[in-house]
């Protein structure tokens, strides 16, 4: 595997993530701002929507009042003294005599007030105060009663308030108009809402008309350059205006005409200007403070990291070193394992070798045993046989009763070396076998030797079960334990060396118990005494494996097991199989 | 020289039956008496009976073995032959018996030849160095044949003759009391005084009545 360490691509990480978290951040930001941007911008409508609303009403309302105030006016003048009297007799000098004082005060009332006049019933000036009046009202008879609105007659285009004069009969006798310069109605709305305003229309020839207060040279600068649409915003040097058009009521459709309102919005703009620089400025400060931080940050995981990766390639380095020491030391380890494995099974081989040497060796002087006791009898025979012969006292029925006596022996011999031979010769088949049988068996192959050496071998069987399998093996296994018990009473010169063999069930399981009395085992742990080549015994009778030979034919061939524990005057060896 | 043993008493102890009864018939070609016990508490007990001039012994027997009887009898009769018959060959074994001062340490199985080599090692020792014994009179004893000599003429003595004429020349210069001579003799059997007097008179006869002197009372005691 490659560890190599690639610090570029951590530099290349940073620049990333800054740039990464900055574009969210700047895409955040601009989400942000435009939806205050909308904000803005929605409420400076809805703020001009509202100004305009006003402007209307201003609008409707200076109309409707005007046009009270001057048919009251009209009406109040009618009722005079001798003005319905003069209408009747169309006496104009009258009539302007009796309203002089009133001409008066209204003129100074209303100072775009351009005329008062007074029509006959058919609508023929009879007189008029202030300009010149138009000679006839061409309405007059079709209207019958009072009414208002702008009239344009040639170039002159002017508010009429009229006024219906009646006689005590109802009837009509005449008219009284008041002319209004349409400028008053724009300085009414400039007085009540700052706004430019200024009346469009167009006379007979079709020549454009244009109204204006005096002074509103802003206005003058946007209609001579610009083509007014209604809601297109205009930039003008003194600022941004936005124009309405409201369609002006005109007396009749022929009078129509168009009312310009200028809402100044340069201060919105500049709200929203302001708003977007603030935005833009905080947003920038803000996009500076994180990238710092987020770079500072960097630097310190980078220090960091770098450090980390520092002592990550150091340890790396020496994990390649430990991986290839590790590699090679495994190798070595799996060789030595090997070696021991196979010296371990080596030894194994060996020790089974010797084990069935030594019981080899074990059993030949065994038969040794078995075997001195005939021969010392056939050996006595012949030397009595030769004697008695020599002494010339050998009768026929003393010889017939010596051979007799051999053949038995030699038959006892044979059957011996039967016995010897049956326990070398393994039964390959694993079989049920009485435990008594082997027991017994067991028992005539070291009962010789046991004898010889003034030992006795009590047998007692108390449950005759039966186990399962090679015999030989299993009869090996006991006879070590036996000899073993047998060398440890001679060595330690027991008197009375006694060895107790018993076969019994206990909790359903079968157990063989040996038991002696030669002092038990001194070393600890006991178990010891199952280690190959360990021996107490001296040289002489003990090769060491014996026990270990015993407790692999029982723990391991036939899944036994075997315990040891010192009683009051012995060994106990306990076989549960 | 194996007949010096033909007057005298051999206990042997074997726990073996069957070597037993073979080993008696060869012991009774050459003793006069053979007992035969099964283990050494027995051998003990025999001993203390009666007395013997050989002891052949087994070692390996039940209650009591053969070398610690044999160790017990030391302590009473440092002079008896004892052979040992083993099956034993082992150094321990050997060691013991060097202690107890064995005449012969017989294997089994025996040859004859060795077996009749331990017996005469047994009946030299029962009569010393000398095959001739001189007596104080003149008279030479020849204890292999039984024969007193006088000069050219020999005089045979009878088994009970012969044999209480050894075991006086084993105590000479002791006294023999009239009880050691019932127990030599006669084992169980109780004669009474004057059947050892007429023995003794009888052998007094044969070899001279100078050599064996009456102690009033007690017995009797040979010179040399």
């Amino acid at each position: 595997m490659n560890y190599s360490y690639k610090p570029k691509s951590l530099i290349s990480v940073k620049t990333k993530t800054i740039t990464l978290v900055l574009a969210i951040y700047l895409l955040l930001s601009v989400v942000f701002f435009f939806i205050r941007y909308l904000d803005i911008k929605d409420f400076a409508q809805a703020s001009q929507n509202s100004e305009l609303q006003k402007v209307k009403l201003v609008y409707a309302q200076t109309l409707k009042r005007t046009s009270k105030f001057y048919i009251t006016r009209g009406y109040a003048n009618i009722n005079s003294f001798g003005i319905r009297e003069a209408f009747g007799k169309k006496d104009a000098n009258s009539l302007h005599k009796l309203s002089q004082p009133r001409w008066n005060i209204i003129r100074k009332e209303n100072r775009y007030l351009k005329s008062f006049c007074f029509y006959d019933r058919d609508g023929n000036l009879l007189t008029y105060f202030g300009k010149k009046a138009q000679k006839h009202l061409f309405l007059a008879k079709k209207m019958q009663k009072s009414y208002d609105g702008f009239w344009r007659d040639g170039e002159a285009f002017n508010y009429h308030a009229v006024s219906v004069a009646r006689a005590k009969d109802s009837s009509v006798v005449g008219f009284i108009v008041f002319v209004i310069d349409p400028k008053y109605f724009l300085s009414e709305i400039r007085k009540l809402v700052n706004i430019y305003t200024y009346i469009v229309y167009e006379n007979s020839k079709n020549t454009k008309k244009i109204f204006m207060l005096k002074d509103d040279k802003i206005i003058t600068d946007i209609i001579k350059y610009k083509q007014i649409e209604n809601s297109k915003e205009i930039e003008t040097k003194k600022g941004i205006f936005q124009p309405y058009i409201i369609k002006g009521k005109g007396i009749n459709t022929q009078n129509s005409f168009k009312i310009i309102f200028l809402q100044d919005i340069s201060h919105w703009k500049n709200t929203l200007q302001k708003a977007i620089l603030q935005s833009l400025i905080a947003m920038i400060v803000l996009i500076l403070i994180t990238a710092g931080i987020i770079s500072y940050g960097f630097d310190v995981i980078l220090k960091e990291l770098d450090e980390s990766n520092e002592k990550l390639r150091k340890s790396q380095n020496e994990l390649e070193d430990l991986n290839k020491n590790l590699q090679i030391k495994i190798k070595k380890e799996i060789q030595l394992k090997l070696k021991k494995e196979r010296e371990a099974n080596e030894k194994e081989r060996i020790l089974a070798h010797q084990s069935k040497l030594a019981s080899m060796g074990e059993m030949i002087g065994n038969i040794a045993h078995q075997w001195r006791q005939p021969l010392t009898q056939l050996s006595s025979i012949l030397i009595s046989l030769e004697l008695y012969f020599e002494r010339d006292k050998l009768t026929k029925e003393r010889f017939r009763a010596k051979v007799k006596e051999s053949n038995e022996q030699i038959n006892f011999m044979s059957r011996t070396i039967d016995d010897f031979r049956n326990f070398f010769t393994s039964k390959k088949k694993k079989e049920y076998y009485q435990i008594s049988y082997i027991i017994n068996n067991v028992q005539k192959l070291m009962l010789a030797s046991l004898k010889n050496n003034d030992i006795d071998l009590v047998v007692d069987i108390k449950d005759d079960f039966d186990i399962y399998g090679f015999p030989n093996e299993i009869s090996q296994a006991f006879i070590n334990i036996i000899s073993n018990a047998k060398d440890i009473i001679l060595e330690r010169k027991v008197k009375n060396g006694t060895i107790h063999v018993e076969a019994l069930l206990k909790d359903d399981k079968k157990m063989i118990r040996f038991s002696d009395n030669a002092g038990g085992i001194k070393m600890t742990p006991i178990d010891k005494i199952f280690e190959p080549y360990f021996s107490t015994k001296h040289a002489k009778s003990g090769t060491g494996i014996g026990l270990y030979m015993t407790k692999t034919i029982i723990e391991k061939n036939n899944n036994g097991l075997i315990e040891v524990e010192n009683s009051a005057n012995g060994v106990i060896f306990t076989v549960t199989l | 020289m194996l007949d010096i043993l033909s007057d005298k008493k051999v206990l042997y102890a074997e726990d073996e039956e069957g070597i037993r009864a073979n080993v008696v018939d060869i012991l009774e070609l050459f003793f006069e008496k053979v007992v035969a016990v099964e283990d050494g508490r027995e051998a003990m007990s025999e001993m203390m009976l009666s007395s013997y001039d050989v002891l052949v012994f087994d070692i390996c027997m039940p209650h009591m073995d053969g070398l610690e009887a044999i160790k017990r009898i030391r302590k009473k009769d440092k002079k008896i032959p004892i052979i040992i018959l083993s099956a034993h060959t082992e150094q321990d074994y050997l060691w013991r018996a060097v202690e107890l001062k064995i005449t012969k340490y017989l294997t089994k199985p025996f040859e004859k030849d060795s077996f009749l080599e331990a017996l005469e090692l047994a009946a030299s020792e029962i009569i010393g160095d000398n095959f001739d014994i001189k007596l104080k009179n003149g008279c030479i004893y020849n204890p292999c044949q039984k024969i007193a000599c006088w000069g050219t003429k020999n005089i045979k003595l009878s088994k009970t003759e012969s044999r209480l004429l050894e075991y006086f020349i084993k105590r000479a210069n002791q006294s023999v009391t009239f009880d050691d001579i019932y127990d030599y003799i006669w084992e169980f059997e109780m004669p009474s005084k004057e059947a050892i007097k007429s023995l003794v008179k009888e052998l007094r006869r044969k070899i001279g009545s100078e050599c064996i002197k009456s102690i009033y009372g007690i017995g009797y005691m040979l010179e040399l």
